[in-house]
């Protein structure tokens, strides 16, 4: 009994300015697409369903788009320039329009409501407005005869809307892209039961399973009257009894909580898998952020380091121990020398002058003839060496002093000729100054050129630490950098995944001895009442209990293999469909395996061919997962597509385009009318708008039954202005 | 008067610079201010002597302005620091021929002279190492006014005396 939705128009709904004749989309049977650029009106088309079918449209002013009440959201549904143009006390109406079909009628759906201007000012002023919902129309027309008849009945009037999607499909059905994850989600235990239970009609057997479970206790309670109508000792029966319900009370007690400790540990598992995907590479993060910091203080003791050498640099000018000042004047203080040797000489001269002049000759000392000059004796005694002997003079050694004592004889006058002024001292300690700078002359240039070379290499090594630093920050690039704190938590969410995953284990096997001593206890207790009673007990009330309890079990196990059945069957078509909406991709996606957990506990998983869980896979593979399941759940109904239509909000943003190909093939495989609104195909640059894609896309549909439309919008214009145009291709 | 009288007599000048120049002390002479975007010395005394030896180096020598106003006396000689280096300078200035000629210095006939005019010989010596500090600071300022970012580099004091120095500066 498929429904056909055959159009959809709008009455001043947001950016659908204008009538219903002005704003419609008109769909076939098979894949109807709507492409649009971002702000083009996706969500609003899809606001415009979910009024019609569930009286909410989704606030997307808002940074999450949210679902809100039709009630809380009147005024800003109604296009601004409706509003703009609307005078004071004047009314604007916005409506949405569905028609739709099934084999034997075509129907009409009206949702609107009437806005009244109260207040002058701003048009989108939600003070100035006042909005009441109009009546919802619904009308009705056998496809045999030409007139609609309007439906007065608010109960038909429900069922007709319940016809276009079933209110229990409409989750799998009316899909917004990151919908899909909360319809399937697969650590809910309920999450995926429901879905078979919606769809595989398993809660029949549950019916059945209350059934045979209520009669066996009947029957236990019926033989537990009977032996007590048969017993000598009433009062130790009833006792044995009373120990024996105890027991069982405290089994179903410890039954209960190992299905909430299994419940608990199937979602820690599916929250560590979860968190698996993103915790190595949060961890590979924090690696290379730690590798990045460590870098980070390389780099700045490098800079310090480099920092006090420039510093310094012009400290070395001045530092007697470097003297930088002096470059290449060492020279003068050979000068300098010469200077004061002529002076003491001339001194002296001037003194045997005088002397002689007084009659005194003892001043005619002098050195032997090839002695040694004084600037010879200075050398030696600089370079500690004799260079009359060629041996060494260590300063201060007995040569040394030796040589220092023939300078000193030769150089300096015994008796100092009496003059007006004297400059020995001044040209004493100029010397003195002199001979402690003129080694470090000699070396200046080549500590001028250690310390340029220093600086190169602090600047070389700067610069390979920047690279790495670089290399580092791209790798974080390519990770998807996100905040630290944020890679923290999610390896601690991991730890604590993990440590529930081990304590929820732990529970369950402390609860599963605890069962298997109950039981136990529980067979003596039995055993004990059994031999309390008479041995002419009406054998008819044990084997009442023995068979409805055979059968109870029975309708157990039926229940499991029934639901096995569909779990196998619903893997298999999941996989058939997940193969095909993968197929155009170039990345292995892996198999889903739906697997029993516990008793009605199954998970999700995508393992590669050797059965190993598939981590690391793009969130467009997952959600390929999720979809391929829904697809799967409705696959295996017995016609194998569902007789309603998808209706899809962007639910591509996060696929590749091999996936995006996939989703296009496979989709009108399921579903027999499906109404895509995407981004995905749109390039404004094509002369059609269309990307490579979409260019496919429509010739597919131009060779099937559906339709595609574009929506445009003159982003020029200002909100107030703003219209959406509809091209039908 | 004995030698120690005249090395602390000659300790005692106050050498002047031309008032001109003080935009460049202020730029290259630190004086425990914060950091600029050059490359500074500390106090005057030192970007003076670099500006002498800059001079000296250079065998160029310019007369400081006659008038008192366009010139500035500082610190005297027995205050710059390190005392090895003043010396070094000092000897430099003596023991070079050209300038003991130019002033008479000759340390015999010295002996016999008058006070003042041992005085006035080593105000002569001290007038030529101001002429050719003058003459080190017009070339560092020639070298900044051709190259705003040459004294940004943190060598270019080094450079530049090395190139004076070498015989490469023209």
């Amino acid at each position: 009994m498929a429904s056909i939705i055959n159009s959809i128009s709008f009455n001043n709904f947001f950016n659908f300015y204008g009538d219903y004749n002005q704003n419609m989309y008109e769909f076939n049977s098979g894949l109807n697409v709507i492409v649009a650029d971002n702000m083009s009106g996706k969500t609003k088309i899809f606001s415009a369903f979910s009024w019609i079918l569930n009286d909410e449209v989704i606030d997307s002013d808002k940074e999450i788009n949210q679902i809100v009440k039709v009630e809380n959201f009147m005024v800003q549904m109604i296009s601004d320039k409706a509003k703009s143009e609307t005078s004071l006390d004047d009314d604007v109406k916005c409506g949405v329009l569905l028609k739709f079909s099934d084999e034997n009628f075509e129907y009409e759906i009206e949702k609107s409501i009437t806005a009244t201007k109260i207040n002058d000012g701003s048009a989108t002023d939600l003070q100035n407005w006042e909005c009441i919902p109009n009546e919802v129309n619904v009308s009705k027309k056998d496809l045999s005869r030409f007139d609609f008849i309007p439906i007065y009945d608010q109960d038909e009037k429900l069922e007709i809307i319940d016809k276009v999607i079933r209110r229990e499909f409409r989750q799998y059905s009316l899909l917004r892209g990151e919908a899909v994850d909360r319809i399937l989600d697969f650590s809910n235990k309920n999450s995926l039961k429901a879905a078979i239970d919606t769809l595989a009609n398993i809660s029949k057997v549950d019916t059945l399973i209350k059934l045979t479970e209520y009669l066996v206790n009947r029957a236990d309670k019926d033989l537990t009257n009977e032996r007590k109508r048969h017993i000598g000792d009433k009062e130790k029966f009833e006792q044995k009894v009373k120990e024996r319900d105890e027991f069982r009370k405290r089994l179903t007690s410890q039954e209960k909580n190992l299905k909430t400790e299994q419940q608990q540990l199937i979602k820690a598992k599916a929250e560590r898998d979860e968190l698996l995907n993103l915790v190595s590479t949060a961890q590979e993060r924090e690696k290379i952020r730690s590798q990045r910091s460590l870098v980070e203080n390389e780099i700045e003791e490098k800079d310090l380091q480099h920092s006090e050498l420039l510093n310094t640099i012009q400290d070395h000018f001045f530092d007697p121990q470097s003297a930088w000042l002096l470059y290449k004047t060492g020279h003068y203080e050979g000068n300098f020398n010469k200077l004061r040797d002529t002076y003491i000489e001339d001194q002296k001269e001037k003194r045997i002058i005088n002397e002689v002049r007084s009659g005194d000759h003892s001043f005619l000392t002098k050195l032997p003839e090839g002695s040694p000059d004084s600037f010879s004796l200075r050398k030696m005694l600089k370079e500690e060496k004799c260079f009359v002997c060629g041996r060494s003079a260590d300063e201060h050694s007995e040569p040394w002093n030796h040589i220092q004592s023939v300078l000193n004889a030769h150089t300096k006058p015994n008796k100092l000729h009496k003059s007006k002024h004297s400059f020995n001292a001044l040209l004493d300690a100029l010397m003195r100054s002199s001979s402690a700078l003129s080694i470090q002359i000699d070396k200046i240039e080549s500590e001028v050129s250690e310390t340029r070379k220093n600086d190169v290499k602090y600047r070389q090594e700067k610069k390979k630490l920047r690279s790495r630093y670089d290399d580092y920050r791209n790798d974080l690039l390519g990770l998807g950098e996100v905040d630290g704190h944020k890679d923290t938590s999610t390896i601690n969410q991991f730890g604590g995944a993990e440590r529930r995953v081990e304590r929820h284990e732990a529970s369950i096997k402390e609860i599963e001895n605890k069962i298997h001593d109950l039981k136990a206890e529980l067979k003596d207790k039995n055993n004990e009442i059994k031999r309390l009673s008479y041995q002419d007990l009406n054998i008819v009330f044990e084997e009442q209990l023995s068979i409805l309890t055979d059968i109870d079990k029975m309708a157990n196990r039926t229940r499991i293999r029934l639901m096995d059945e569909i779990i196998e069957k619903l893997e298999q078509k999941s996989n058939e469909y997940y193969k095909l909406l993968t197929e155009s991709s170039s990345a292995d996606g892996g198999i889903i395996r739906i697997k029993r957990q516990a008793d009605e506990i199954f998970s999700v998983e995508l393992e590669d061919k050797d059965g190993n869980k598939q981590y690391g896979l793009s969130e467009g593979f997952q959600r390929m997962k999720k979809l391929a399941v829904i697809m799967g759940i409705i696959a295996s109904k017995e016609d194998g597509r569902l007789g309603y239509p998808l209706i899809a909000d962007a639910p591509l943003s996060t696929f590749g385009k091999g996936l995006i190909e996939g989703f296009f093939q496979q989709v009108p495989q399921v579903f027999h009318q499906s109404i895509i609104m995407v981004k995905d195909l749109f390039d404004g640059t094509s002369d059609d708008n269309l990307n490579d894609i979409g260019k496919e896309v429509l010739q597919e549909i131009k060779a099937s039954s559906g339709s595609m439309h574009l929506n445009l919008i003159d982003k020029g214009q200002s909100q107030i202005e703003r219209e959406t145009s509809i091209k039908r291709y | 008067m004995d030698g120690q009288y005249w090395l602390k007599y000659l300790r005692e000048r106050r050498p002047k610079y031309a008032k001109k120049h003080v935009s460049t002390l202020e730029r290259f002479a630190n004086k425990g201010k914060s950091k600029s975007d050059y490359s500074q010395f500390g106090p005057i005394y030192q970007i003076y002597m670099y500006a002498f030896i800059l001079g000296f180096h250079q065998r160029e020598r310019i007369p400081l302005p006659h008038s008192p106003e366009e010139r500035i006396t500082f610190l005297e000689i027995g205050k710059w620091q390190p005392i090895e280096t003043v010396n070094y300078l000092l000897m430099i200035l003596i023991s070079h021929d050209p300038i003991r000629d130019e002033i008479g210095l000759d340390l015999i006939s010295l002996e016999e002279m008058t006070d003042s005019d041992v005085q006035e010989t080593l105000k002569n010596l001290i007038n030529i190492m101001e002429e050719y500090a003058n003459a080190g600071f017009s070339i560092l300022e020639e070298r900044f006014e051709s190259d705003k970012y040459y004294f940004q580099e943190p060598f270019a004091f080094m450079r530049l005396l090395k190139e004076i120095a070498d015989g490469k500066f023209h």
